[in-house]
């Protein structure tokens, strides 16, 4: 992915408030693409800067320090949706968002927001498996590979995935959301 | 729609969300607690005054305590607010020990750290993180 910071150097509080300095927007965003809720966001992105914290005398360096961050942030932001989901939300109630979404009945339902806003929920209305995809692949730009390093996934499945993905957002707007050959 | 345009309405809606100095603070203040909590905890299996932890941390690192004597007494005061340790008055002077909790903690501590800084580091960043 990218140079690997020299951490040996650093204490742990100069390592943190670089990572924070080059990568605290983006994994804010990240995490807000995960819980679509901003104070929710940011509570989880300081926690994740403080586990990083904890977890960085047992960085091994075997993955570049931005590589290891999405991680945690990943890993962490999923933590919080399953524990959630256990507390709050019937499996019902999922089944009826995936039905919202596949009737494209939610571009209508968001129809007075503005077309940003319609876009960004029908994004948000995604299994996480697929925004997780959207937001790496078209927001942060990242090649196919370095995706399927940050998730962990084989660089087939992420392909797959993304196809499934664009797929269902193309059937939400009633057209091809991208123009062009993506892949 | 087009790629660009896609983009765009994404970057819109992550206006709402600005990672700022407020949210640095925030982290700031866990990793100073989190590191003070290393530092203090071990020292507290045994019950002791805040001047005998000041005294063990100066023959540790000279420079350290000299900067953080009230540092030590207000993670003291958070440790006991946070129910980790507990303390006794005796003979006009406060000791503090672990808590059942505090030595939960610590166990966990050690179980998630395998490799833990050594309290030489600990201090150095201590120093750092003072000034």
């Amino acid at each position: 992915m990218e140079e690997t910071m020299q951490v040996s150097g650093l204490s742990r509080d100069q390592v943190i408030e670089e990572l924070m300095t080059d990568y605290g927007q983006e994994v804010l965003q990240l995490v807000y693409t995960y819980v679509h809720d901003a104070a929710l966001a940011e509570d989880l992105t300081q926690e994740i800067f403080i586990k990083c914290y904890k977890a960085l005398s047992s960085y091994q360096g075997k993955s570049s320090l931005k590589t290891w961050l999405w991680r945690i942030a990943i890993n962490h932001s999923k933590d919080y949706i399953k524990s959630w989901y256990k507390k709050n939300v019937d499996v019902i109630e999922t089944n009826v968002l995936a039905e919202t979404l596949e009737t494209g009945d939610l571009l209508e339902q968001v129809v007075q927001h503005s077309e940003d806003d319609a876009l960004f929920d029908l994004v948000m209305a995604l299994p996480v498996k697929y925004r997780e995809l959207i937001y790496f692949y078209y927001f942060e730009e990242y090649s196919i590979q370095e995706i399927a390093s940050i998730l962990s996934l084989n660089k087939n499945t992420v392909k797959t995935r993304l196809r499934k993905a664009r797929a269902l957002l193309q059937k939400a707007l009633g057209g091809n959301p991208f123009d062009g050959n993506t892949f | 729609m087009t790629e660009t345009r896609f983009k765009q309405a994404m970057k819109n809606q992550f206006q709402k969300v600005q990672f700022t100095e407020k949210h640095r603070e925030a982290v700031r203040k866990g990793m100073h607690e989190e590191l003070s909590d290393q530092v203090l905890l071990p020292l507290l299996q045994t019950m002791r005054t805040g001047y005998e932890i000041t005294q063990l941390l100066y023959t540790k690192n000279k420079d350290v305590v000299h900067f953080n004597e009230g540092m030590i007494y207000a993670s003291l005061h958070r440790l006991e607010q946070q129910q980790l340790v507990v303390s006794e008055w005796h003979e006009n002077e406060k000791r503090y020990v672990l808590s059942h909790k505090g030595i939960k903690l610590l166990t966990k501590l050690n179980k998630e750290t395998e490799k833990l800084p050594s309290l030489q580091q600990l201090l150095k960043e201590m120093c750092y993180a003072n000034d």
